[in-house]
């Protein structure tokens, strides 16, 4: 029966002996439903310990009782206490930034896409500027010459982390901005000053940044959502450039030119030589006396595989959704570099459940055309390594599919199955398919004893 | 803190419309949907107070826009087109109301801060010299006064701030800025009713959810459109997964067996509803049926 009270999963699932009695923070989020008495605690550090702050189990029903509304009730209050937070910047960290979205409206696209960046930092303070804003070059606006300009996402994100005070501005740019170097008479405005222009709320940062898709300096939600998602997890994250790198190609070639080593090819030319011609008319593996199972596997491929490989003859354009959108790095490791950054290490594109289908073939050929060639560790070697090389691919991408504020990563990879070829392994001498017994079981060298090379191995 | 509830003189809860999403914004709103009309929708903003994690979110929270609807059509919330409203807002003269609020704030926050830090003052005073008993009631009346303590850098900075700038005054409210989560005071009431739309797209299954006081959330974990809740999932686990049919669709049976299957192993039902359109509509015309896997 399923609702069955003594019965639920997560009611009957007990603490492991000596472990540590609060639920895991899988536990916590099961439906995806966080406790925010806990996270409450986080903040109010007065010495609670987990016990006393541990979420209850939940219930399957209301049975109407006082404890369990007043259970509820306190989980409500937390929850509500922690979102009736206002966002206060005090003056020695106050960073203030001015919506200007048609300051540069008619700068054609380039490299630091200054079309779409619309909201300009007053005070650079603060250390969250090594992957967010870029300057502006004097050659773009000898005024404002090297002010940090932020991108829709850019400043929405930290408007809503509450690091930067954005404003609507009353005044011109050149009033409000001042050149740096004229320094005297120059008028500040403060925190106070709603002359100078208004703090904007974040509902209002909302309507002012968000968009639909295609909307010059503003976002979609999605691609707002994937972007603070990957922030908060602590990944430096830039808009792909346009002009995409240089992209390769893959071809699709004959089957009978594979990879053989050095040793099996050896062995092969002796058979091959020998074997009956292939008849065009004929059976699929022509009639005679064959020594080996790779010249009969070689007959019976006749469908023409997939080879990836590291240039291409042509490439179609990728298009939206299916389409890199942001570049994405892992936190640590060598000081990053929003100027000139390393390869990056996901590239990404943005759907939504809303509006997008699982791609189609040429979809997702294109947009995984559109990344560089990047083909298994060389490292992983033999036939243990199959599905490791499988996984990997020779090309990935990453697609970031959005559901109301919940992204979820799928990463597609150019595999190439074409390139494993198990009957190789047949005529193995290492043993392998019949079992590795007897005399030649010991020479193998990369396993020893016991470890054929047949179907037994994964 | 204390409870919120929707009274005669407050308006209804506001659900902002920008970008074809519905959204809600103030969080004394978000509580009275939560409360008076089981409407929970996702948190999806960034949390000021803890903004590198993922577990807990904050406002603003989205609603599907057929629970927008459900909400619109029993009355309990209203739709505001959002990006117009603001333009108008953000291009009017008159401010006052909206200056108010933000210095009200900053008066708080700075109320606050004083205390805090004439609380911390008071706990190093008293850990500095048991003996100088008098040095506490000496700290907490002046705040401005030096502690040994990093929680008044905004006091030590303060002066440092005037000298540089002789039109800063040392005031509470040049000490501040504020960014308030809702415009709740940006936009006044007749510009906020100018802008009311209602093109909504209709769910039948939600709205009838609605009324007959579920919660739902997305049901995206299960393999569903919704999970379906008999409360606040604050508190209970859900009891269905649902999922919208029209009338005279016709449902692949593998539909049937691969949800009834995924619901039945996590402890739910699955749930199908549609509305008959010949029989005036929802919630009145949706019908709706259990499935559940018997694993014979």
């Amino acid at each position: 029966m399923a609702f069955d009270d003594d019965d639920v999963p997560t009611a009957s699932r007990q603490p492991a002996a000596g472990g540590e009695d609060a639920p895991t923070l899988e536990e916590e989020m099961e439906d995806g439903v966080a406790d925010f008495r806990k996270l409450n605690s986080m903040f109010e550090k007065k010495g609670i310990s987990s016990k006393t702050i541990r979420k209850g189990e939940k219930d399957f029903e209301s049975h109407g009782t006082q404890a369990q509304g007043n259970v509820l009730e306190a989980s409500r209050q937390a929850m509500e206490e922690v979102l009736s937070y206002t966002r206060i910047h005090r003056r020695d960290a106050w960073v203030r930034a001015w919506y200007f979205p048609d300051r540069f409206a008619e700068v054609e696209d380039d490299d630091i896409q200054l079309r779409e960046r619309v909201v300009v930092v007053e005070h650079e303070k603060g250390n969250w500027m090594k992957d967010l804003g870029r300057s502006c070059p004097s050659s773009k606006d000898a005024h404002g010459a090297g002010r940090l300009w932020l991108l829709p996402e850019e400043a929405l994100y930290l408007v809503e982390r509450g690091t930067i005070d954005l404003w609507w501005p009353n005044k011109s740019f050149e009033e409000l901005l001042p050149k740096p170097t004229a320094s005297e008479g120059h008028q500040s405005f403060g925190p106070d000053n709603y002359e100078a222009g208004l703090p904007l709320t974040l509902e209002a940062a909302y309507t002012l940044l968000l968009g639909f898709e295609g909307e010059r300096g503003k976002t979609t939600f999605s691609k707002y959502h994937v972007f603070t998602h990957l922030k908060r997890g602590g990944f430096n994250i830039l808009r792909a450039p346009q002009n995409p790198e240089s992209g390769s190609k893959s071809q699709v070639i004959s089957p009978l030119w594979g990879g053989f080593s050095l040793w099996q090819s050896l062995f092969s030319f002796l058979s091959l030589r020998r074997e009956p011609k292939v008849n065009s008319q004929g059976p699929l593996v022509a009639p005679g006396f064959y020594r080996s199972y790779h010249s009969i596997y070689q007959q019976l491929a006749i469908i023409p595989r997939h080879k990836p490989s590291p240039t291409l003859a042509e490439s179609t354009e990728p298009q939206d959704p299916f389409k890199i959108f942001y570049h994405v790095w892992k936190s640590g490791g060598a000081p990053f570099s929003k100027r000139s950054p390393p390869p990056p290490d996901f590239r990404i594109a943005v759907t939504d459940t809303s509006d997008t289908f699982v791609p189609d073939l040429e979809q997702i050929q294109s947009l995984l055309e559109s990344t560089p060639y990047d083909p298994p560790n060389p490292a992983w070697q033999g036939p243990g390594r199959v599905y490791q090389r499988l996984k990997w691919g020779h090309r990935n991408v990453l697609v970031a599919i959005v559901d109301r504020g919940l992204v979820n990563f799928m990463r597609f990879g150019e595999g190439a199955f074409g390139e494993e070829k198990v009957y190789e392994r047949f005529d193995n001498p290492r043993g392998g398919y019949r079992g590795g017994k007897g005399g030649r079981g010991g020479r193998g060298g990369r396993g020893g004893r016991g470890r054929g090379r047949g179907r037994g191995r994964r | 803190m204390t409870t919120v509830t929707a009274s005669p003189s407050r308006p209804l809860p506001r659900i902002s419309k920008i970008a074809g999403r519905y959204l809600v914004f103030d969080h004394e709103d978000a509580s009275i949907l939560r409360r008076e009309a089981n409407t929970n929708g996702s948190l999806v903003g960034t949390l000021p107070q803890q903004p590198t994690q993922n577990m807990f979110l904050g406002l603003p929270i989205e609603l599907r826009p057929e629970e927008a609807e459900a909400l619109v059509h029993k009355n309990l919330a209203r739709v505001v087109d959002d990006v117009a409203a603001h333009q108008a807002a953000l291009r009017s003269s008159d401010r006052t109301a909206y200056i108010q609020s933000l210095r009200r704030d900053k008066a708080t926050a700075h109320k606050v801060l004083a205390e805090r830090a004439a609380q911390k003052a008071a706990v190093a005073a008293d850990k500095a010299g048991r003996k100088k008993s008098k040095a506490k009631p000496a700290a907490a009346a002046t705040p401005n006064a030096p502690a040994p303590s990093d929680g008044d850098a905004l006091f030590a900075s303060a002066p440092a701030v005037t000298a540089s700038s002789p039109r800063v005054a040392d005031s509470p409210m040049d000490n501040f800025g504020v960014t308030p989560t809702s415009s709740r005071d940006l936009i006044s009431a007749d510009v906020d009713r100018e802008f009311e739309v209602s093109d909504a797209p209709e769910g039948p299954l939600a709205r009838y959810l609605q009324d007959g006081g579920y919660h739902t959330t997305p049901g995206l974990r299960f393999g569903s459109k919704y999970s379906v809740y008999p409360g606040d999932p604050l508190r209970f686990h859900a009891h269905f997964m649902a999922n919208q049919y029209e009338w005279d669709e016709e449902i692949p049976i593998l539909d049937i067996i691969e949800g009834g299957r995924l619901a039945t192993a996590v402890k739910k039902a699955f749930v199908i509803g549609g509305s008959d359109p010949s029989k005036g509509e929802a919630p009145e015309n949706v019908t709706t049926y259990s499935i559940e896997w018997a694993g014979m």
